[in-house]
């Protein structure tokens, strides 16, 4: 068995703390570089433009009121489009992490004739551009009548569609790497497929479902392009339809939508704040390994 | 009479299509259609506004695909640009992204935070984002060229143009400005929308987080007892155990890059003189702006066969390199 | 799952999702039986969507049997209008812009609103209601394609407090190209003394259509008088690209281009004219709204005169289409009449963002307390011209952007590019002109 070390000095504590400060003091600079965009859209959106574009930046502004806040928020009912964002997202990602889980699952621990075949296809449906058939999909939701509702874009979500394979595929490489003599374990046990997926293998692909949903709803609540072919009633827009009605070509105020933008942006990360706990909390039920 | 053992077979197959199944009833009711219908348009000369009839659309074979590759040199261009920007985006990505996860997978106080803001870029996206990065890349204004400026790094390349003898030659035989005017030029245009990638790698961050959080602790614990350093431990556990979550980001950066569109498409418009016309924003430009519907379409097909080939090539490979705790027998 | 928080969980987030369907926008009116519905779509900025809101409201009120479903579209207009006509549910009435109208008339999918517009009973007086490049916009082939209900063209704009803290005078009206690069010079500036230059004279337009007034002015244009030829060659067409180039390189009173695209570069350009880092920029009375709402001191002054003695602008316009399959045409006329009549109309100018189609309602468009002298941008359209649109509009504007770029970057000649242009739309591959039935 293993040899264990005398630490009569400390010294691989005092080592570990030296490295948990130098990680730190890296961590820091580099959150500087990627904070760096929330923090110019915060102070463009509560001071002057030309603080914003003052060179040498200034790193603080030298005015700020919360007039643009104010603005952004009347000219446009952005309640409504707050509201339908929330609609839109939520019931989507409840479909994509349902769907997901139970395809990725299938693709990973099924065992059945052309499962290969069509995870191939599941990836070959993400390699063509959604240009191409944009016309196609229109006419589809025409046929059945949901243009204008929010039918097109929370239905597909159920049945992997609107990126679904991305997820499916993301749920497939987790299952796959949780230790089989789980499952072997179950089966003995008299458990179906179904209860070993809601039983044991969902609750420990945990951190997949958490990156599954946080990355759902961060890609439904930015989405342009599908709410912008389906809906057409202003009081169905989500909030980046709304976004987009403070940017014109011309005459349109940046710092009004800078304003919106960030306010559109607190749920979400406020959403993955409270999320990200979940991602760390992975497999640590090292006792069940046999 | 059918064996009980088939019956089983049997059951477990109808199983397995059970959980694909939703997945499956959306490919057949909203994908399969439309491309298989593009498939179709690619043989005919259609202008996507008029009906599809035999009035409106002419069957031309395999014209589209013979124009592509013998009179189109905007097809190579764009294939170029973007064999360009994927060559540097899925590696760099890949990098990052893994280094980030590694960095931020430690237990300290405030860890949320940093998680968060490194997280940030890929949350801000859209307009603000935008907005910032063409101050950034203002050539006379912005926030790069200034710090180029101010560390000298500006004044050292002027230096190296003034004395070393060939740089200049060479830069002018290959039209490269200095200092870069980034977005406005065409040899710098393309490196800073890879900049511009590789700063959201933060939706790649958080996935190789939650793959590092499904290591199970217990191996790094009888490492560390049978006396593995960090780095050690890094390359014979955390890498292995993250080639599944490292195959699946390879391959979904691959389709990606591939695919890249939004940024020349909001930021650039496919300029300064087509250097960051990738292959969707030409085929975009096809399908909506010249009303090539069909040949659109047919480009749409190159570019899935050469997406596919480099995923299938990944596909095959993955068995000599990524492992599977679900598979070892 | 088993845990009691996962539960909680699930049947929260299942109360959550019931409440939401039951407390759901609808976005269906209350239709009376008596009500024809009318769709109508149109893009814009959030300025605009409140004025046609005004004007439809308005409509609402004096037409009780018609009800119009208004379709916005904040992004990607085009693609979305050519999305919807393709699967043959495009809205009875849409707002088109000049620009693809002549593409988009080779496909018959725009009605011809000859029979309601020059019908003795019209609302509209054609002939001489309308500012004559309006008229002239949407007429193809024959056909009147749209109903024409606002535009602009194009003025210099420049930054009076710039000017004041420079000791710069003001621009007058009646100068020449040299006068404005003497202008420019005097604006631009190495404040601080540290070698680099802190305020330039003049953005120039990465958008070459923003740089027709001066292309135009010095004696060169892009296509022949009838719009089926090339006809940028010459020692003209070299003299107003030297002229795009030395502005940067030469007299070097502009910023580098931050990006080809228009629409950012533009946002950019504001941005730099509003906090007076450049004191000058084209721009049409669209950008107005905007520097009025950030408290800028600013003013319009007309093109320069050039050698010949003569000046010039762009100007183009919006308009009213029909879908040639609309179910209710009378209906759909009316809305587009209303739209051109003088009450509409005098909204449009009240916004100023736009100049007002019809002719009569110019006035309204001029307001004595802006501080700013917008009627200039009426003046200017005793020497507005339409921009060089063909339905091959496209695939030209390409060829010359690209020119234009590499001019931009300093990489070649404006010989150069004036060859590289001819020879783009020249290319035998697939050439773009001449065009043989053009407009």
């Amino acid at each position: 068995m293993a040899r264990v070390q005398p630490n009569f000095w400390g010294f691989k504590n005092r080592r570990k703390r030296v490295r948990k400060v130098l990680t730190l003091i890296l961590l820091c600079l580099l959150a500087l570089v990627f904070i760096l965009p929330f923090y110019w859209s915060v102070v463009a959106s509560l001071s002057s433009l030309a603080d914003v574009y003052a060179s040498p930046p200034r790193l603080w502004p030298s005015t700020l009121s919360v007039g643009n806040y104010k603005a952004a928020m009347t000219v446009l009912p952005f309640h409504l489009f707050i509201f339908n964002s929330f609609y839109i997202s939520l019931f989507s990602v409840t479909g994509q992490v349902l769907c997901a889980s139970l395809a990725g699952f299938g693709f990973a621990r099924m065992r059945f004739r052309g499962r290969d075949a069509w995870f191939v296809v599941l990836l070959a449906t993400m390699m063509l551009p959604a240009q191409v058939t944009m016309i196609p999909h229109y006419q589809i939701f025409r046929a059945l009548g949901w243009l204008d509702s929010f039918k097109p874009l929370i239905v597909p979500c159920f049945l992997g569609g609107a990126q679904g394979a991305f997820y499916i595929f993301l749920m497939r490489q987790f299952f796959k790497t949780i230790p089989v003599e789980l499952e072997e374990a179950a089966r003995i046990d008299g458990c179906s497929s179904f209860r070993i997926y809601w039983d044991i293998m969902l609750p420990l692909a945990m951190p997949a479902v958490a990156a599954v949903a946080v990355l759902g709803f961060i890609q439904h609540w930015q989405d342009l392009m599908r709410p912008l072919i389906y809906l057409s009633s202003h009081e169905l827009f989500p909030v980046s339809l709304g976004l987009n009605m403070f940017q014109s070509m011309h005459g349109g105020r940046p710092q009004y939508m800078l304003a919106a933008s960030n306010l559109t942006l607190i749920p979400i990360l406020v959403a993955f704040f409270a999320a990200q706990k979940y991602f760390v909390e992975g497999i640590t039920l090292t006792g069940l390994k046999g | 009479m059918i064996s009980a053992q088939a019956r089983h077979r049997c059951r477990v197959q109808l199983q397995g299509y059970l959980f694909i199944a939703p997945w499956l009833l959306g490919f057949f009711a909203f994908v399969a259609g439309p491309m298989l219908f593009s498939v179709l348009l690619g043989f005919y000369q259609w202008n996507g506004i008029t009906p599809f009839d035999a009035s409106h659309a002419s069957f031309v074979g395999l014209d589209n695909y013979g124009r592509m590759f013998r009179h189109d040199p905007l097809f190579w261009k764009s294939l170029w640009n973007t064999l360009y920007y994927a060559g540097f985006s899925v590696p760099l990505g890949i990098c990052v992204s893994l280094l980030l996860a590694v960095l931020l997978n430690v237990k300290v106080r405030g860890i949320a935070f940093f998680r968060t803001a490194y997280y940030i870029p890929h949350v801000v996206g859209g307009v603000a984002t935008i907005m910032m990065w063409s101050w950034v890349f203002n050539p006379d204004f912005g926030g790069l060229n200034l710090i180029l400026h101010k560390t000298g790094i500006v004044a050292l390349g002027q230096w190296a143009i003034d004395t070393v003898p060939g740089v200049k030659t060479f830069l002018d035989n290959h039209n490269i400005a200095w200092p870069p005017l980034w977005l406005a030029d065409a040899f710098w245009a393309k490196p800073a929308i890879i900049i511009m990638s590789i700063w959201g790698a933060g939706a790649g961050m958080l996935i190789y987080l939650a793959g590092l959080n499904a290591i199970p602790k217990h191996l790094y614990e009888v490492a560390e007892i049978d006396g593995a350093g960090r780095v050690r431990q890094f390359f014979a556990i955390t890498i292995p155990m993250l080639t599944p979550t490292i195959f699946f980001h390879l391959v979904m950066n691959i389709i990606g890059s591939f695919q890249v569109f939004s940024q020349a498409y909001l930021m650039t418009g496919g300029g300064p003189d087509n250097a960051t016309l990738f292959y969707v924003l030409y085929l975009y430009q096809k399908a909506f702006q010249h009303f090539e519907m069909g040949y659109a379409s047919a480009l749409a097909w190159v570019l899935f066969a050469i997406i596919m080939m480099l995923t299938l090539l990944v596909i095959r490979s993955s068995r000599l390199w990524v492992y599977y705790e679900g598979e070892k027998n | 799952m088993s845990t009691s928080t996962t539960k909680a969980f699930l049947v929260g987030l299942i109360v959550v999702l019931v409440l939401m369907s039951v407390f759901r926008p609808k976005a269906a009116h209350p239709l009376r039986d008596d009500q024809t519905v009318v769709t109508f779509a149109f893009w814009g900025s959030y300025t605009d969507w409140a004025m046609i809101r005004e004007i439809v409201d308005l409509f609402h009120a004096s037409n009780p049997d018609i009800w119009v479903k208004m379709k916005y579209v904040p992004a990607n207009y085009g693609d979305m209008i050519q999305l919807m006509l393709s699967s043959d549910v495009a809205p009875d009435v849409f707002m088109m812009e000049d620009e693809p109208i002549p593409a988009f008339a080779e496909y018959e999918k725009f009605a011809d609103l000859s029979r309601f517009v020059l019908a003795p009973d019209s609302p509209v007086d054609w002939e001489d209601g309308f500012w004559p490049t309006a008229t002239a916009s949407f007429t193809y082939a024959g056909q009147i394609l749209g109903l024409p209900i606002w535009g602009g063209n194009n003025l210099i704009y420049y930054n009076r407090s710039m000017f004041r803290e420079l000791g710069v005078p003001f621009p007058e009206d009646d100068w020449t190209m040299d006068e404005f690069v003497d202008t420019c010079r005097a604006l631009t500036r190495d404040l601080d003394g540290d070698g680099v230059v802190d305020t330039y004279g003049f953005s120039l337009p990465s958008y070459w259509l923003y740089f027709l007034p001066f292309t135009w002015t010095l004696g060169a244009s892009y296509l022949n008088a009838d719009f089926t030829d090339w006809a940028f060659v010459g020692p003209e067409a070299v003299n107003a690209t030297q002229f795009y180039r030395d502005l940067r390189y030469k007299y070097r009173v502009s910023p580098a281009v931050t990006c080809a695209l228009p629409n950012l570069q533009n946002r950019m350009e504001g941005a730099l004219f509003e906090i007076g880092r450049i004191g000058m920029m084209t721009g049409g009375s669209w950008s107005s709204p905007g520097l009025l709402r950030g408290g800028v001191d600013f003013d319009v002054v007309h093109i320069p005169f050039g050698p010949s003695g003569k000046r010039y602008t762009r100007v183009t316009w919006d308009a009213l289409c029909m879908f040639y399959k609309c179910p209710h045409p009378e209906e759909a006329w009316r809305l587009m009449a209303f739209f051109a009549s003088e009450e509409a109309q005098g909204i449009v100018g009240r916004y100023t963002r736009s100049i007002p189609a019809l002719k009569a309602s110019a006035d309204t468009f001029i307001r004595p307390d802006n501080g700013w002298s917008e009627e200039k941008f009426i003046e200017a359209m005793e020497y507005a011209r339409l921009q060089p649109i063909t339905k091959e509009f496209m695939r030209m504007f390409q060829v010359v952007d690209a020119a234009y770029n590499k001019l931009l970057a300093n990489r070649i000649s404006a010989e150069d590019a004036v060859k590289m242009m001819a020879a783009g739309v020249y290319d035998e591959r697939d050439p773009i002109f001449p065009i043989l039935e053009g407009k």
